[in-house]
């Protein structure tokens, strides 16, 4: 008998737990938490606890596929990887290397989006790459770089028990990041205040001190309020503004705009309630803001972003511990999928493909010329597709064709695909589209590192060998890339390729397998080896120098409810189950806990309708509709309802609408207009 | 040094007939004359004897050698002795090898052929190494003169005690919270029949007031590295809740609940106190037991009951004391406030299972908290009180107190002071209900749990 317990990461949200695999003569039988973890402290939600048990799942893919009259059909490796290549290198000669674009993933390592990132721009010539962070945390990546020079939390997740106000903003923590929503009630059990503001009544809601439920798409507003509160009744930090910041005149004729009075009008928030909260929050010493995907999934994002920034350097909250504007970034390493320039305007450490020092770089390292025009992101990549300048995509673990605005859509862009090549561990309802389908390794099956929310590298070990003939994604790239002829991608191990990230990534410069096996905590910016990383940013200085205010007006969302679609539609997650579901759907202690869709509408709006708990209802939006049972509660206001979007049979992204943010191109996930109808009936 | 300059002599020692018999040295000596690097080969009665080793000095005189190899005995016998001789002369004493032509060859067989062979092959093997051997220097490195001593039973108490009387100072390291070990469980000693008490006692009194002598007990080794005469050793103290400085050993905490003591009541030696964590169940009485006898001398620092304040000690000794445990906290809640409580901290539960996964006692195939007759499936919180109510009846008759799922909650739910509670209540206050075997009962909650409003979705009590 042969066991041992493999320390790894846990492979949903981007609170980054580890724990044990034990693995019992070269198989998985069981995980155990880690105690010494400084996240999980031996805690892990229900999702981390039922990890493994979708890896020996009987519908994992374990040959490639490769699809001929419609049909799949297994094939060789070798086989698959000529078809690639010889099918990308048509593209790119008749049409030219843009004609191909790439999404990577934030569920794949940092090594394996480095990777791929190289082989789109060294080997095939196109900055078009993206990934799913685009849906998410685009906005926070532009609003933060624009205010304070770097997108990323502040903050490290343990310093928020410490916090004395925490305001929460379109954040479900304690479902959607437990082991941060379980901070933030130690914080409040250690005496902090704390501030929600969410149009649902989430669970963290119920120990706010003060909860704001706001109407969906206001937050500017709301904010712009807040500060102007905080400014009349002198409750900023001058010496932090004069010293430390930019731009407070413009901004502070702007927010005087926004009396207490119009934002209730606005954001349906009372001025009382809004008076109390940023009292609260203008009189703590340690003040600290965490945001998610409520925030950020606007045609405002950014804007949504840049208020918190205002927020935060108004007061004085920013650079100390504690302190801070804190994204909690959605999958477990949408971090590291940018960090490592899988995006089409960087390279990995955010060194913009304009800029022409980092461009000689990159090509002298990769002895190959670089293109220096930006590429699309992910839902113009989809348009493009659909227009039929994109031919041909190769998606490495992403599931547009659920996680995506207006899925129709997608799916139309996708079949009108010359060629598509999707790299899973399941058959998604996107690989179902694709021409190849490769066959990866789930997290278990293979060595890396993750980046946590809050910037936290940790590593990811192999626990077992890959399943059937399943590869790890960065073998699956060099070995296509060596196809291609590329003597660039001679890789033995993810350990080479991270001694190449860390050559090239400034932030990154100090990170490697020796250091993180010893157990050290190394969160980036981390410069060289004898650097101990950085627990929070923008200490002494900001990291673009001063901290930038900016005016900012408020705006309606895009698609506001009106006579013919009279509800407002916000879309979200659920505690059980993990975006697309792909893998959550496929453990059954999670399935049993919620195994369909169902839509979550007000009583009194329930009552109008003459809808009863459970009822199937027709909810219908300009793009689509879609068949779902009622769910009655109070968690949401009168006029809006809520569907969460794990559910491929009713879809939520059917109805969303696409709709982007002009500057960080995130689509408007969060707020559309649809219309409920009772079954039958029109 | 290249192998060029390099002169080697080789000296074949005949042992008097002890080697000479069996091998024959004439060819062996003929033999070695022939090999790389060799400048002189001879062989003699005992290399060893004061001709011998002068044999060997006049040719690094006068010949210059600069490696020497004797064939003979083992290096055990004689190495020192040729090492000597070198250094006589000033050569450094590593430039030399000895072959051992004797237990290894000449003793062990009668084959005179064969004995011959072996001995040209060891030889030629030495002279092979010795080209390649490089100067040494010795030198001195300070040492401790300390030692450790792992484990406190009667073996390492006197070891201990030998080494402390030579004069050194000794750690002496036992993972029990007192020294004794197995000697101290037996009555009497064999052949003798003597007191094992008798021999042993005054050892570990010796021991505790040995000055040469650190008595680490209640802790354990968990690294050791360095060297002979430098190792570094780490050493892992448990918590005992209990100040050996100022413990008296009147051993009344001991005769409070839950500690490990109960039994060994009355026998207690200074040393042994400890409280069991796992079993502590935050009841205060060995901290009120301690306080009321020994005043400001507390002895007992068990910090899940420190922060209490005694509600059954008079004002004038409360002060000074911190709040209650939590445990004191809500046995002093009103019915009202307690149900509050327990609302408050079980609506933070998000239904992670992590509680009953990690639970020992938590064993079934198909768990009750799955069930959606008890427990509506995919909400979050889950149906208050039932679903922690469940577990807390399923466990409780079985409960070891060890704290995993408390631990492990992500929530930070105190589910471990639920279990406390239930210990503390007679079986009338728990609706005499018996996990598992009442069936009545169960069906009487099942009906319960379905007309219960806070059954339905989403709305929160
Ligand atoms: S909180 Fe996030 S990282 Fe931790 S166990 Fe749950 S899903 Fe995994
Ligand atoms: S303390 Fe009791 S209920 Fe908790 S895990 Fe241990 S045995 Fe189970
Ligand atoms: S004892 Fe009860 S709570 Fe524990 S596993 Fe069994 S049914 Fe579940
Ligand atoms: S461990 Fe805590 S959060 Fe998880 S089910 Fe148990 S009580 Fe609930």
């Amino acid at each position: 008998m042969n066991y041992d317990t493999i320390l790894t990461v846990c492979p949903f949200c981007g609170c980054g737990c580890q724990f044990y695999l034990e693995v019992l003569n070269k198989e998985i039988a069981g995980l155990i938490p880690c105690k010494t973890d400084e996240i999980s402290e031996g805690k892990l939600c229900i999702k981390g606890r039922n990890a493994h048990k979708f890896v020996y799942h009987g519908e994992r893919l374990k040959t490639p596929l490769i699809k001929r009259n419609g049909r799949f059909e297994q094939a060789s490796w070798q086989a698959a990887l000529d078809i690639i290549s010889q099918k990308l290198n048509e593209s790119k000669q008749r049409f030219g290397p843009d004609s191909i674009a790439f999404l990577s993933s934030a569920k794949c390592t940092n090594e394996e989006n480095f990777l791929l990132m190289k082989f789109a721009r060294a080997v095939l010539g196109t900055n078009n790459i993206d990934n799913c962070a685009r849906l998410c945390h685009s906005p926070t990546v532009a609003g933060l770089s624009s205010s304070f020079g770097s997108g990323a939390m502040t903050n490290s997740i343990p310093e928020l028990e410490n916090a004395d106000c925490i305001l929460v903003i379109g954040s479900n923590a304690i479902e959607q990041h437990p082991l941060i929503g379980s901070r933030i009630l130690e914080a409040r059990d250690n005496g902090a205040k704390l501030i929600v503001v969410d149009p649902r009544r989430t669970p963290l809601a119920n120990f706010a001190d003060v909860y704001l439920q706001i109407r969906p798409g206001s937050d500017v507003c709301l904010l712009n309020g807040f500060m102007n509160i905080l400014t009349t009744e002198g409750l900023m930090d001058k010496e932090f503004i004069s010293q430390r910041t930019e731009g407070y005149e413009g901004f502070k004729q702007k927010i005087e705009e926004y009396t207490p009075d119009k934002v209730q009008k606005v954001s349906g928030v009372s001025s009382g309630d809004l008076q109390r909260a940023a009292r609260i929050y203008g009189e703590a010493e340690k003040a600290s803001i965490v945001y998610c995907m409520g925030l950020t999934q606007h045609t405002a994002g950014t804007d949504n972003v840049r208020s918190c920034a205002n927020l935060a350097m108004l007061t004085g909250n920013v650079g100390r511990e504690s302190t801070g504007v804190n994204p909690l970034r959605g999958q477990n390493n949408v971090q590291g999928a940018c960090d490592m320039g899988a995006l089409p305007n960087v390279y990995a450490g955010y060194q913009a493909v304009l800029d022409k020092v980092a461009k000689e770089r990159f090509e002298a390292a990769w002895e190959t010329s670089l293109t220096e025009k930006p590429g699309l992101t992910v839902v113009e990549m989809i348009d493009a597709a659909y227009e039929g300048f994109v031919k041909a995509m190769y998606i490495m673990g992403e599931n547009p064709a659920l996680s995506d605005p207006d899925i129709s859509h997608v799916h139309e862009a996708l079949s009108a695909l010359d060629f598509l090549v999707v790299q899973d561990i399941f058959m998604s309802e996107t690989a179902q589209q694709a021409s190849v389908v490769l066959p990866a390794t789930s997290f278990a099956e293979k060595e890396g590192t993750f980046t946590a929310t809050d910037r936290r590298v940790l590593r990811l070990r192999k626990a077992i060998e890959p399943l059937g003939d399943s590869k790890p994604d960065w073998v699956i790239i060099s070995q296509l890339a060596q196809s291609m002829g590329s003597n660039q991608f001679n890789y033995t191990s993810p350990k080479e390729i991270m001694e190449e990230i860390a050559k090239l990534t400034p932030i990154y410069g100090g990170i490697s397998y020796e250091r993180l096996d010893k157990g050290k905590v190394l969160a980036w910016p981390c410069l060289t080896k004898d650097h101990s990383g950085t627990r929070f940013l923008h200490e002494e200085a900001f990291t673009r120098g001063k901290g930038r205010f900016f005016a900012i007006d408020f705006k309606e969302p895009a698609e506001m409810p009106d006579t013919e679609f009279p509800f407002t539609l916000t879309t979200g997650r659920l505690m059980f189950h993990y975006h697309t579901g792909t893998m959550t759907r496929k453990i059954p202690s999670l399935n049993s806990e919620v195994s369909a869709g169902f839509m979550e509408i007000s009583p009194q709006d329930a009552k109008r309708l003459g809808v009863g708990d459970r009822e199937k209802v027709v909810v219908r939006s300009r793009r689509g509709e879609i068949q779902i049972s009622a769910s009655i509660t109070e968690k949401v206001a009168p006029g809006v309802v809520f569907i969460p979007f794990h559910f491929a049979e009713s879809a939520a992204n059917v109805l969303t609408s696409r709709t982007l943010d002009l500057e960080a191109k995130i689509p408007e996930l969060k707020v559309c207009a649809v219309n409920i109808s009772k079954r039958g009936k029109p | 040094m290249s192998q060029t300059e390099v002169k080697v002599g080789v000296y074949i020692c005949q042992c008097g007939i002890n080697i000479a018999a069996t091998v024959d040295v004439e060819v062996v000596r003929a033999f070695a004359s022939t090999l790389d690097n060799v400048v002189v080969a001879r062989h003699y009665q005992f290399m060893c004897s004061e001709p011998g080793q002068e044999m060997i000095k006049k040719d690094i005189r006068e010949l210059g050698l600069n490696r020497v190899v004797v064939a003979s005995c083992s290096p055990r016998m004689h190495e020192v002795t040729f090492q000597g001789v070198l250094a006589d002369t000033g050569l450094n004493p590593y430039y030399f090898d000895m072959a051992n032509i004797r237990e290894h060859c000449s003793w062990i067989t009668s084959d005179s052929a064969k004995a011959t062979e072996k001995a040209k092959r060891l030889i030629r093997a030495a002279v092979a190494r010795v080209v390649w051997q490089e100067p040494l220097v010795a030198r001195e490195v300070p040492v401790k003169p300390e030692a450790l001593v792992v484990g406190g039973g009667i073996a390492g108490i006197q070891a201990a005690l030998t080494i402390a009387d030579a004069g050194f100072h000794v750690y002496l390291v036992e993972r029990e919270p007192s020294i004794g070990g197995r000697m101290a469980q037996l009555d009497k000693t064999f052949p003798t029949l003597d007191c094992s008490a008798c021999i042993l006692t005054p050892k570990m009194v010796s021991v505790g007031r040995h000055p040469n002598i650190s008595l680490l007990s209640y802790s354990e080794v968990v690294d050791v590295s360095g060297y002979v005469g430098n190792f570094k050793v780490k050493v892992r103290k448990k918590p005992r809740y209990v100040d050996l400085g100022t413990c008296n050993g009147c051993g009344l905490c001991a005769e409070s609940d839950l500690t490990e003591l109960k039994e060994a009541k009355g026998e207690l030696w200074v040393d042994r106190i400890k409280i069991d964590e796992s079993k502590c169940s935050q009841c205060g009485d060995c901290v009120q037991a301690c306080l009321e006898e020994n005043k400001e001398n507390q002895g007992v620092t068990n910090i899940a009951v420190e922060r209490r304040q005694f509600a059954e000690l008079p004002p004038e000794e409360r002060e000074g004391n911190l709040p209650e445990t939590l445990m004191q906290q809500i046995v002093l809640m009103d019915s009202k406030s307690r149900l509050e409580f327990w609302q408050r901290e079980l609506s933070k539960c998000i239904k992670c299972y992590g509680c009953r996964d990690v639970c020992p006692i938590c064993i079934c195939d198909e768990c009750e908290l799955e069930n959606p007759e008890w427990i509506s499936p995919g909400e979050i919180p889950p149906n208050f009180p039932l679903f922690h109510l469940i577990r807390a009846y399923h466990v409780a008759d079985y409960c070891i107190g060890c704290g995993e799922c408390e631990a492990t909650c992500p929530m930070s739910i105190p589910l471990r002071t639920i279990q406390s509670l239930i210990h503390r209540q007679p079986r009338e206050v728990i609706f005499e209900y018996i996990p598992g075997l009442d069936v009545p009962m169960k069906e009487k909650l099942i009906k319960q749990a379905k007309e219960s409003p806070v059954n339905k979705r989403g709305v929160r009590v």
